[in-house]
């Protein structure tokens, strides 16, 4: 028998972490609402919506019946922008220049873009590709 | 990367053909085929937004005006919304959503140029929105902080996704209205369990990272003084990044002296 070392410890307590935020979140109780203006949203094809605020929180809500999950911590500052993306998932970008990916199941980001060396105020998607607009005057595709 | 704005790049989206188009605060629409740039469109006033519709691009003016575009540059229709600087487009194919930071959303037909519905969101900062993908609600996001469901036919309020806090009780206490910040990650009862942050039950006289069944960053661990008011006010002044540099709390400042007076009142009251 092998006993648990401390990365799974680790593992461990993320999970229960998660799930206890799953729990907070539940329609039972109160809605998480962003602790500043929401200044991005978008609508995903499952029909939640995934709002981020200035105060760089993200939020997945269900529109059915308004169970929400709070994301992971991925972005410094606020968040601008969030595009759905053709495989279910979005990205999300703002202040600190990157552009994080997200799956529909992660809580945490799935990639990091990065390139701009100022805000970026806009994205856009076409197929694989994703477009980003910075206040640093340029655009990356 | 594509260079050729004189300033911030606002909008972004994509023609058809895939050619990436950008609107920038110096007023001008450019395509970019192929790394190069060409201007489509000049306008007087910054641009604050870009989308594609099925018949071309629509661009949102900081005065107030809708541009809508063929994706030549060709002018197809101008709208003076009237409506104050517009912030945010939206389309879900034959409309398009139009949102002023004032609070006020027109939903336009994009072949007639003709607005639909109206809908006063009474956001005093309306930032961002979207369709639902049949078309038939309207999501809106700003200053309330919870998203709201509006019916695109009628303009009707739908009511929030989450609740809100009612606002009368915050103006009562500007330190439980700080911590709502706060509240997202934190728990502040007796018993509470952690959330993505840990529970500030007990905080005050607290070592930091002292909490045995939550995963603190290496950071926190590293520091020794108990948490007092003053050292927690600290965090926020200098932000946590710089007092406990690589922390897992996400940058976050309150400048104001008064604000964290507020906040640590209220801290010492809800922590206890
Ligand atoms: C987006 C999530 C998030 C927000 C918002 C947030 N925190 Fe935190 N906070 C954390 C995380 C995560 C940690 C653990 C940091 C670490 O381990 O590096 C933490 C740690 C702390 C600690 C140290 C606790 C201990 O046990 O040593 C205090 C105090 C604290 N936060 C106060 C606040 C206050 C006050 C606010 C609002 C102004 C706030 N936090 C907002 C995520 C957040």
């Amino acid at each position: 028998m092998r006993t648990p070392g401390p990365a799974a410890y680790k593992q461990s307590m993320r999970l229960f972490i998660l799930i206890a935020c799953l729990l907070l979140a539940s329609p039972a109780h109160a809605q998480p609402v962003h602790g500043a203006p929401i200044r991005a949203l978008a609508v995903l094809p499952d029909w939640s919506v995934v709002s981020a605020g200035l105060d760089a929180t993200i939020i997945v809500h269900r529109l059915s019946d308004g169970a929400a999950t709070i994301l992971q911590p991925a972005h410094d500052g606020a968040v601008n922008a969030i595009v759905a993306l053709p495989d279910g998932g979005f990205a999300s970008a703002g202040a600190d220049g990157g552009v994080a990916i997200w799956s529909r199941t992660d809580t945490l980001p799935v990639r990091w873009l990065e390139g701009h060396t100022g805000p970026i105020a806009a994205l856009a998607v076409n197929g694989e590709a994703i477009a980003s607009a910075s206040w640093d005057g340029t655009a990356w595709v | 990367m594509l260079e050729g704005h004189t300033g911030p790049v606002n909008g972004v989206a994509f023609l058809s053909d895939g050619t990436p188009v950008t609107a920038g605060y110096d007023g001008t629409i450019r395509a970019w085929p192929e790394g190069t740039s060409r201007a489509l469109a000049r306008y007087a006033a910054p641009q604050n937004a870009l989308i594609a519709t099925v018949d071309g691009l629509a661009s949102a003016g900081a005065d107030g005006t809708l541009h809508l575009l063929s994706e030549d540059g060709r002018d197809r229709a101008t709208v003076e919304a009237g409506i104050g600087p517009l912030v945010a487009l939206a389309s879900d194919g034959n409309r398009l959503a139009v949102a002023a930071l004032s609070g006020t959303v027109l939903i336009i037909d994009t072949a007639t140029a003709q607005a639909i519905t109206a809908i006063n969101t009474g956001e005093t900062a309306l930032w961002t929105l979207g369709f639902t993908d049949d078309g038939t609600t309207l999501i809106t996001g700003g200053s309330a902080r919870a998203p709201r469901r509006w019916d695109v036919a009628t303009g009707r309020a739908l009511g929030p996704i989450g609740t809100v806090p009612a606002p009368a009780a915050a103006q009562a206490d500007r330190g439980a209205q700080l911590f709502r910040a706060c509240a997202i990650c934190h728990a502040t009862g007796a018993d509470s369990a952690s959330r993505a942050g840990p529970s500030l039950a007990h905080l005050f006289g607290r070592a930091p990272a002292s909490l045995p069944d939550y995963p603190y960053s290496d950071a926190l661990r590293r520091l020794s003084a108990p948490w007092t008011r003053d050292s927690v006010a600290q965090l926020f002044e200098i932000g946590p990044q710089r007092f406990a540099p690589g922390t897992k709390m996400p940058e976050q400042r309150l400048a104001d002296p008064d604000d964290r007076a507020a906040l640590m009142d209220y801290l010492e009251r809800a922590t206890k």
